[in-house]
C-alpha cells in the first residue's frame, strides 16, 4: 500500500523528519523519548509491515541493548551507587542513562528508516532544486551513471572473458592486472562517451542561467495544513524547552520536573505531531473503508 | 520560406588535409522533411553540426549558413536551445539524468522556463508521445528505443522551429526504429516542425521525405524529391545499395515503355510497379506467377547469385549442439530460454534473427558457456559444454563478441590490442598480420579504437578474437549502425572465415543481410526456434518477418527473397516472356 504521507511536499516532509530526528538528540526526555519511539514504530510497522520486525529484531534491539548496557558499565557518575562490579560503582543514574541514551538511538534509527522510505531519489532532487538547481541535477546525474557505470563492468567482463582474456583463473596478480585493465577501459569509456553527453546538455541549453528546477511536486492545500500543524509542534517544544517544562538532570543526580497539566499538555502536543504520519494513514484507510460500504 | 539557407559551405578539420565539407549549397524550407543520406564520413555529422553552433567543431569555415533570415553565429545559446534540437545516435549516453520526467524537463530547466509553463509543456509531449505511463520511470527501466523517443522528446518540450537527428535509430532495433520514424512523420505533419535527419536505414524515410540529399566526399551531389532521385542516379551503382528496395528495383529493371511510371518508394508501391511491369511485357501477371513461377525457380537455383558455400561442403556432425536449453536469471524469473534447440557446423553461417526479447543473445550467451543452462545440454565438440574449463573454452573454442565491441578494447590501440593477446597465449608475431590482412584492418592499426568507425570496430574486436582460432564465433548485433558498404564488406569477410573453416553464429535484426549472406537462419520466438533453415526456406514463406524484397515480390514472384534475387528474377521474366512473345 502506498503510504500517505508519500505523498506530502518533501519540504513539508523534510522538516517533519528533522523535527522528529532533531528532538530525541536534543531532548533526552525519558517520557518524550518513549513517545517518540512509539510513534516511529508505529509508523514503521504501517510503512513495512512484516519486514520491520526482522529489521528491528536485527538492526535496532541490538543497538539498544549494547548502549543501555555498556553505559553503566563505563560511566560511574552519578550519587545512588547500587552494586560494585568488580569494585566499580555501578549508579542509578548512569542505568538510566544508559536506558535514555539507547531509546533515543532507537527513535533515531526507527525515523531514519521511516525517513528512507518516503524520501526517495526524486525528493531529495526536488529539494536541492528548490536551493541549488545545479547541486540538484549533479545528484541526478551520479544517481543515473552510478548503475549504469556497474553495469558496464559487467558487460566489459563478460567481453573479456568472451575473447579469452578473462578475469577468472590465473594466479592472484593475473587476475588484479586483468581487474584494472577492465577499470582502466570502464575509465576511457566513461570519459569517452561523456563528450555525447556534455554534447546532448549543451544542446539543450546547459551552462544558461538562471536555471530552475522542475517541481515534481506541488505544495496543496493539505501541505499547508500539515506545515501548519507542523510549525505548531515546534512552536509548543521550543516554548517548553524555553520554560524549562522538559529540562532534565542526569549527573550527579537524576532531577525531573513534577508532572504537571502542562506537560501532559505538552505531552499530547508531541505525541499528535509525531503521529501525523500515521494519523493519515487512518484517515485515508477510515475514507477507503467507508467509500467501499457505500458501494 | 526558407528557414535554413546554406550558401557555399566548406569546413577544414585542424590539421586535417581534406576538406570535411565543400561548397555545400542548401536550402530547407519552413515545414520541410530533408533526408541526408551518404556512406560513413561523407560528411554528413558535419554539416548537421553546422546548423547547431554549440555542437559545432572548430576548424576553417567559408561561406554561410543563414538560419530564419540570420547568420546562425549570431544566435545566442538560449535561442539556439529553444529553436534547434538535435539528437544523437546513442540514446544511452544522451541521456544526462535518472529519471524520464527529469530529463523530459532538462531544456526547459537550462532555459529558466517558468514552473506553470514548465508543467505544461512537459505535460503536453508526454501526452504527445505517450509517455505518460513511464513518466515516473527510472530511465535505467526503459528499452532502447523507449529511450530514443525519451531524447526526441526532451528536444521538443522547447518547441524547436528545427529539428537535427544524427542517425538516431542506428542502436535501435527494426521496430523501434519504425515507430520512432512515425513520431517524426507526427512531429512534421501535426507540429509542422522542420526535419533534417541524416540515416543509413532509408527503407522507412524516403516515403516521408519531402527532400533527399546524397552527400558523398563531403559535397553534395544530389539533391531533390524521393521520387526523381531514381531518374537521376541511373547507373551509379554505388548508390543503390543505399536507395530504399523498391526503387533499386524500379531503376534496374523498369522497361523502356513505362518510362513514365511514377518511381515506387514503399512495399505497396512496389507491389504495384511490379504486376505493372510484368504485365507490360504482354502476359498478365497471374499468368507468369502460376506457369512462369516454377520455370523460374529452378533458374535462380542454378543461376541466381549463391555467395554461400555448397551444402555438400559441411561437416554432417555439428560442432556444437544445443538440445533443449532453458535458461532463467533468477531463480523466481521468468524464462529466457525455452527448450531452445539448434546446431552449429564447422564452416557454417548461422543467423539468429527475432524480435525484442525472443531470447537471441541469452540463446549465444549459453551456446558458448557464459550463462550455464538449468535443464538441457549444450555440446561442444560431442563434450558438455560445462565440462571445459574457461582457459580451454574461451577463445581457443570458442570467441564472443558482444553488442558493443568497443567492450573488448582495454588498450589504447588496435596493435596494442592484439599484441596484448599474442603475448598471453604465447603466439608467433607473424600470425598478427596475418589476421590483420585477413579482416583488412592495417589502414587502423594504430588508431585509438574510439576514432575508428562501427563498421572498422567491429572488423578489429574479431580480428582480436581470430588470433586464438577458436571453431565457433558469436557475434552479437554485429551489423547494427553500418552503412551499406561497410555491411557488405563485412559480410564478404565473414563468409571469407567460414571458407576457412570457422562456424559463426551471428544475431542480427538486419534481415536484409541475413538473406544474403547466412547459410542458415534460425528465427527465434518466445524463447525457442520456430523455424530453422535456409534463408529461402525461412524467409520467403513469412509475410511480414522478412526481408523488403520478399514482401515486395509475395504472390507475385514467389521464392526471391533479396533485392538482387528479384532484380535477376524480373529480368529473366521479362527476358522470357519477350522470347515467348
Amino acid at each position: 500500500m502506498r503510504d500517505a504521507f508519500d505523498t506530502v511536499n518533501p519540504i513539508v516532509a523534510f522538516v517533519f523528519f528533522a523535527f522528529a530526528l532533531i528532538m530525541p538528540m536534543l531532548v533526552m526526555h525519558p517520557v518524550l523519548l518513549g513517545i517518540s519511539l512509539v510513534c516511529a514504530l508505529i509508523w514503521l510497522f504501517m510503512l513495512r509491515g512484516r519486514k520491520a520486525i526482522g529489521y528491528i529484531l536485527k538492526f535496532v534491539l541490538p543497538i539498544m541493548l549494547l548502549t543501555a548496557i555498556l553505559n553503566p558499565l563505563f560511566n560511574h557518575a552519578g550519587i545512588t551507587t547500587l552494586f560494585y562490579l568488580r569494585h566499580n560503582p555501578v549508579t542509578l543514574e548512569s542505568i538510566v542513562y544508559g536506558a535514555s541514551s539507547a531509546a533515543m538511538l532507537a527513535s533515531v534509527v526507527l525515523w531514519f528508516a521511516c525517513f528512507n522510505q518516503i524520501f526517495t531519489s526524486d525528493k531529495i532532487v526536488y529539494l536541492l532544486g528548490r536551493f541549488a538547481p545545479s547541486i540538484s541535477l549533479v545528484v541526478s546525474m551520479a544517481l543515473r551513471f552510478v548503475p549504469l557505470f556497474s553495469r558496464q563492468a559487467k558487460r566489459i567482463s563478460y567481453a573479456q572473458r568472451g575473447a579469452g582474456m578473462g578475469t577468472g583463473g590465473g594466479s592472484v596478480i593475473k587476475r588484479a592486472r586483468s581487474g584494472l585493465s577492465i577499470l582502466s577501459s570502464l575509465i576511457t569509456w566513461g570519459l569517452e562517451t561523456s563528450v555525447t553527453t556534455a554534447d546532448s546538455m549543451r544542446a539543450r541549453g546547459y551552462g544558461l542561467h538562471p536555471r530552475r528546477s522542475f517541481a515534481n511536486y506541488r505544495f496543496d492545500g493539505r501541505d499547508a495544513l500539515i506545515g501548519g500543524l507542523l510549525a505548531l509542534g515546534m512552536l509548543c517544544s521550543a516554548l517548553a524547552s524555553g520554560f524549562k517544562l522538559i529540562s532534565i538532570r542526569f549527573f550527579p543526580s537524576f532531577k525531573i520536573n513534577e508532572v504537571t497539566p502542562l506537560f501532559i499538555a505538552f505531552c499530547a502536543i508531541y505525541a499528535i505531531t509525531l503521529l501525523i504520519p500515521v494519523i493519515m494513514n487512518s484517515i485515508e484507510a477510515y475514507r477507503w473503508h467507508l467509500s467501499r460500504s457505500k458501494l | 520560406m526558407a528557414l535554413v539557407e546554406i550558401k557555399a559551405l566548406s569546413f577544414l578539420y585542424p590539421g586535417a588535409e581534406a576538406a570535411a565539407l565543400s561548397n555545400i549549397d542548401l536550402t530547407i524550407n519552413e515545414g520541410e522533411f530533408v533526408l541526408i543520406a551518404g556512406p560513413s564520413g561523407c560528411g554528413k555529422s558535419t554539416l548537421l553540426r553546422r546548423m547547431k553552433p554549440a555542437l559545432s567543431a572548430y576548424g576553417e569555415v567559408s561561406g554561410a549558413v543563414i538560419f530564419n533570415g540570420e547568420p546562425i553565429e549570431a544566435l545566442d545559446l538560449r535561442r539556439q536551445t529553444a529553436e534547434i534540437g538535435f539528437v544523437m545516435q546513442d540514446p544511452e549516453m544522451q541521456i544526462a539524468t535518472d529519471k524520464v520526467w527529469h530529463e523530459l524537463a532538462f531544456g526547459l530547466e537550462s532555459l529558466g522556463t517558468d514552473q506553470a509553463t514548465m508543467r505544461v509543456r512537459v505535460a503536453e509531449m508526454a501526452n504527445f508521445f505517450g509517455i505518460q505511463k513511464w513518466f515516473n520511470s527510472p530511465v535505467s527501466e526503459l528499452s532502447g528505443g523507449q529511450k530514443q523517443l525519451l531524447c526526441l522528446a526532451s528536444v521538443m518540450v522547447m518547441q524547436p522551429k528545427l529539428l537535427i537527428l544524427d542517425e538516431p535509430t542506428s542502436q535501435l532495433d527494426p521496430i523501434a526504429a519504425a515507430d520512432f520514424f512515425d513520431t517524426l512523420h507526427r512531429i512534421n505533419s501535426e507540429l509542422g516542425t522542420t526535419i533534417v535527419i541524416t540515416e543509413h536505414r532509408v527503407e522507412g524515410l524516403f516515403p516521408l521525405a519531402d527532400k533527399v540529399v546524397f552527400m558523398r566526399n563531403g559535397g553534395i551531389y544530389y539533391s531533390g524529391s524521393p521520387r526523381s532521385c531514381a531518374e537521376l542516379l541511373e547507373g551509379d551503382s554505388e548508390l543503390y545499395s543505399v536507395l530504399p528496395t523498391a526503387m533499386t528495383l524500379f531503376a534496374r529493371t523498369r522497361p523502356e515503355s513505362m518510362k513514365d511510371f511514377p518511381a515506387p518508394l514503399t512495399v505497396r508501391e512496389g507491389r504495384q510497379y511490379l504486376k505493372a511491369a510484368l504485365s507490360e511485357n504482354g502476359a498478365s501477371f497471374e499468368k507468369t506467377a502460376e506457369t512462369g513461377g516454377k520455370v523460374r525457380k529452378a533458374t535462380a537455383l542454378d543461376s541466381g547469385r549463391k555467395p554461400v558455400a555448397s551444402k555438400a561442403g559441411f561437416d554432417e556432425k555439428p560442432v556444437l549442439s544445443m538440445r533443449e536449453v532453458w535458461y532463467r536469471y533468477e531463480r523466481n524469473s521468468d524464462d529466457i530460454l525455452k527448450g531452445a534447440s539448434f546446431d552449429v557446423r564447422l564452416g557454417e553461417l548461422v543467423c539468429i534473427i527475432g524480435g525484442n526479447g525472443a531470447g537471441k543473445t541469452t540463446a549465444i550467451m549459453t551456446a558458448s558457456g557464459m550463462y550455464k543452462p538449468y535443464r538441457g545440454k549444450v555440446l561442444l565438440e560431442g563434450k558438455p559444454i560445462g565440462k571445459y574449463s574457461d582457459g580451454e573454452l574461451f577463445g581457443k573454442r570458442v570467441g564472443v563478441l558482444l553488442q558493443n565491441p568497443i567492450l573488448s578494447f582495454v588498450h589504447d590501440s588496435v596493435r596494442e590490442e592484439l599484441e596484448a593477446v599474442v603475448n598471453r597465449n604465447k603466439l608467433e608475431p607473424s600470425k598478427l598480420d596475418e589476421i590483420v590482412s585477413l579482416m583488412e584492418i592495417g589502414s587502423i592499426i594504430d588508431r585509438n579504437p574510439y576514432d575508428i568507425s562501427g563498421g572498422e570496430l567491429q572488423r578489429a574486436a574479431i580480428a582480436k578474437l581470430l588470433l586464438l582460432e577458436p571453431s565457433v564465433l558469436f557475434l552479437d548485433e554485429a551489423t547494427k549502425g553500418m552503412d551499406a558498404f561497410f555491411k557488405e564488406k563485412f559480410g564478404v569477410l565473414l563468409r571469407r572465415l567460414t571458407s576457412r573453416g570457422t562456424a559463426i553464429v551471428l544475431v542480427s535484426h538486419d534481415i536484409e543481410f541475413c538473406a544474403e549472406f547466412a547459410d542458415r537462419i534460425a528465427m527465434f520466438f518466445d524463447g525457442g526456434v520456430i523455424a530453422d533453415g535456409t534463408p529461402k526456406a525461412v524467409l520467403s514463406g513469412n509475410n511480414f518477418y522478412t526481408t523488403v524484397a520478399a514482401r515486395i515480390a509475395n504472390g507475385i514472384l514467389d521464392g526471391a527473397v533479396t533485392a538482387s534475387e528479384l532484380i535477376d528474377k524480373v529480368k529473366a521474366a521479362e527476358g522470357g516472356i519477350q522470347i515467348e512473345q
